[in-house]
């Protein structure tokens, strides 16, 4: 029995402005609505994994039986403590989630490369989902002095 | 919706992700689907975004254009010949959404195309990093120091030919 997988994903947001200080908070009215966006991600691996079947014609079995990566499931991490030194929690994956789940905020780094900076912030109870290149390498860390912690979530 | 410039604005954000898998029965034609053995459920957050109410431009979120006033336009009247529709178009050569130097606070890019993907670079073009589907999209909270607005690069996916287009609404605030 062939299985495959995958994750359907959503990021939604709400824009909102306040008029008066303390005061009600309206739709931004910049922005004028709600915005969301839904897909699902699927795994499609990639011929170059395969080594000698690059040409289409040559595969002779059905592409999910032919790329491993397309029977493999994702595994939760649920507590995964986080430091203020950088640690990587996926690489050569196409799907990524992180949800700080302590109490103090994480930082999120996607570069290759260990010195890459840390451009994302998580505080406790936010997450981050997408697709993402097999390049990137997702790494977090805390504060300095400060300690929290994750769930995380990532398929190839 | 209110009137008046605001004093305070904000952006309420929540992601919601639901891993299945598709398992093919007897008959190779049906399948049914489940979530995956773990989490075995759905996942997801939620949180609120602090952003400044005065905010670097009027283009910092796509229903408006960047150049939505006559004194910002450098064109001749007669060359502006189509309407904004609130979505910015993207080819396969990097392009930023702001020359602002503020810090990026809050980053939505929805990629409204049919057909391609959306790469995002958080590095000024360099490595794109995140990949936005068809009817996708991806919202993150800058770290208040590093990414800048001007960091923030997209680009259609180049695996296809070089014609490949696409488009996005964003809101990139500071």
């Amino acid at each position: 029995m062939a299985i495959t997988y995958k994750v359907r994903y959503k990021n939604h947001c709400t824009p909102q402005e306040q008029i008066l200080t303390d005061g009600r908070w309206y739709l931004d009215s910049d922005c004028g609505r709600k915005l969301t966006g839904v897909s699902d991600t699927t795994h499609k691996g990639y011929w170059g994994d395969i080594g000698d079947a690059v040409v289409w014609e040559s595969v002779t079995a059905k592409w999910e039986d032919t790329i491993p990566s397309l029977v493999s499931a994702g595994t939760l991490t649920t507590g995964a403590s986080v430091t203020d030194t950088g640690a990587s929690i996926a690489s050569n994956k196409d799907f990524i989630y992180v949800k700080n789940t302590g109490s103090n905020d994480v930082f999120i780094s996607l570069a290759g490369t260990a010195d890459g900076k840390y451009v994302m912030i998580l505080s406790g109870g936010e997450a981050f989902a997408s697709e993402i290149s097999i390049s990137a390498n997702v790494r977090v860390r805390c504060g300095s002095g400060e300690t929290s912690t994750i769930e995380h979530f990532s398929e190839t | 919706m209110a009137t008046g410039d605001p004093v305070a604005r904000r952006v309420i954000f929540g992601t919601y992700v639901v891993p299945t898998q598709s398992i093919e029965g007897e008959e190779a034609s049906v399948r049914h689907t489940e979530f995956q053995t773990s989490p075995a459920g759905t996942l997801g957050g939620k949180g609120i975004a602090s952003i400044d109410e005065d905010q670097w431009g009027d283009g910092w979120v796509s229903f408006s254009h960047q150049k939505g006033y006559w004194e910002d336009q450098s064109d001749v009247w007669e060359l502006q010949g189509e309407t904004w529709d609130g979505t910015l178009g993207l080819t396969t050569t990097g392009t930023d959404l702001t020359d602002n130097t503020d810090e990026c606070k809050f980053l939505y890019i929805k990629n409204t195309g049919a057909t391609n993907e959306v790469y995002v670079a958080l590095d000024g073009g360099t490595n794109y990093y995140i990949i936005i589907p068809p009817e996708g999209s991806v919202h993150l909270r800058g770290d208040g120091t590093q990414l800048l607005c001007s960091e923030v690069f997209v680009k259609c996916n180049s695996i296809g030919p070089s014609t490949e287009t696409t488009t996005i609404e964003y809101i990139i605030a500071k």
